[in-house]
């Protein structure tokens, strides 16, 4: 019941778009759409409180399961260089003003979420009217992924911290289904931005 | 890769084997004063720019390109067009930006980032880089060239870039190049090309409403 917001729309099914099945193991089959053993580049217009930046999000697979990701600013410097793997985020290089941790936590949870990066040794398992698929997400909380052709976005997932929903990636496609755009959306801190690729 | 043109890497050795060899010019007094002279008598400008980002992470280089506008006094329009769009004009001391489905108006303050560097496109173009207070500056030269390497004096400046080279060219003293060394070790270039001077740039071009 914790999910009845979804009950009535989310359908699991499989879309044309670039799958990669993380977890063979689990029982609800859900498949991821990142293409996470590739680099991914897109350009990005990110609003945090009161500061608005457009740049270059890179995203790229490291040996170990060990995912890099770096910030920069249009016609401008690297703002973020971070290291992540399932145990946390390591900097490589933050420009002073933004090393803030509440700011890279927020940052690494949107792109474990976004690469599934907590799908690689957790069991998948299904809730009760949700025809996704959910797993653990460090301790508290989980992530849930689903997708559904027939909506707008027409895959997503939302992280819920005690059944809270506080963040939502939703992915958009266009005719072709090809991924135009990838929205990160955050409820309870004013960061919201969204992912254009360009690779 | 269609939408996102990707260089190969440049080895090391060949990359060194071609780099011009600058030297610090002796003196700089009649540099100064045809370059201040030179820029002086530019009005307007238009030129396409071909931007190259070098990031460590990457084995490619970033490459986009577009249009740059400048009219004096202190009105500067970039616009990206490939791979993604993206205008950024500076009007005195109004910002206007548009990137995907976002517009911003803001004053200079707000955008100091993009400012900052569009202040240092806009001081090669009119001549005030050369007294530019929140730089160390050194003059050097080459046959072709003439190079002036910028150190951020400002702690803000510093700790996003260690230095700022633009390159002059000997034959018409227009800026070609500016690259942009950051801290982290990445760098920007923007070359310049297809230079107009003193054309008719309609006042709509710089336009911050």
């Amino acid at each position: 019941m914790r999910f009845l917001l979804f009950s009535s729309f989310l359908i699991l099914s499989s879309c044309a778009i670039q799958q990669v099945e993380r977890n063979e193991g689990h029982s609800c089959g859900i498949k991821m759409i990142f293409p996470w053993d590739q680099t991914m580049i897109f350009h990005t217009d990110l609003s945090v409180m009161d500061w608005d930046l457009s740049g270059i999000m890179i995203l790229q697979k490291e040996a170990n399961d060990k995912y890099r990701f770096l910030l920069t600013a249009d016609a401008g410097p690297t703002l973020i260089d971070m290291t992540f793997s399932m145990q946390g985020y390591k900097r490589n290089y933050i420009f002073k003003k933004l090393d803030r941790n509440l700011l890279l936590s927020l940052f690494y949870e949107d792109v474990s979420v976004l690469i599934g990066i907590h799908i690689l040794e957790n069991k998948g398992f299904t809730l009760p009217d949700f025809k996704g698929c959910c797993y653990p997400f460090n301790k508290k909380k989980m992530v849930c992924y689903y997708s559904d052709e027939s909506l707008t976005a027409q895959s997503g997932a939302t992280l819920y911290d005690m059944s809270k929903a506080t963040v939502t990636v939703n992915y958009f496609y266009d005719a072709n289904n090809l991924l135009d755009s990838i929205s990160v959306i955050h409820y309870n801190f004013n960061m919201h931005y969204k992912l254009y690729p360009i690779y | 890769m269609s939408r996102f043109l990707i260089l190969s890497v440049i080895s090391l050795p060949l990359l060194l084997q071609g780099q011009p060899a600058y030297t610090p010019m002796k003196d700089e007094t009649l540099f100064r004063e045809q370059y201040i002279e030179s820029a002086g008598q530019i009005n307007t400008l238009k030129a396409s720019f071909v931007q190259q980002k070098s990031i460590s992470l990457l084995k490619a280089k970033l490459i986009s390109t577009g249009e740059y506008h400048f009219k004096r006094d202190g009105m500067v329009r970039m616009e990206y067009t490939k791979p993604y769009a993206y205008l950024f004009i500076l009007n005195e001391d109004m910002v206007y930006i548009r990137s995907g489905e976002k517009e911003m108006h803001v004053p200079t303050g707000s955008s100091r980032l993009f400012s900052q560097i569009s202040r240092i496109t806009l001081g090669a173009i009119n001549g005030n880089i050369l007294t530019m207070k929140d730089f160390s500056m050194e003059v050097l030269e080459d046959d072709n060239r003439y190079l002036l390497r910028l150190d951020p004096l400002n702690r803000d400046m510093k700790m996003l870039f260690r230095q700022f080279q633009v390159y002059i060219s000997k034959k018409d003293l227009q800026v070609e190049r500016i690259e942009m060394l950051e801290s982290s070790g990445d760098t920007t270039s923007i070359n310049f090309s297809g230079q107009q001077v003193n054309i008719l740039l309609n006042d709509a071009l710089f336009t911050v409403q």
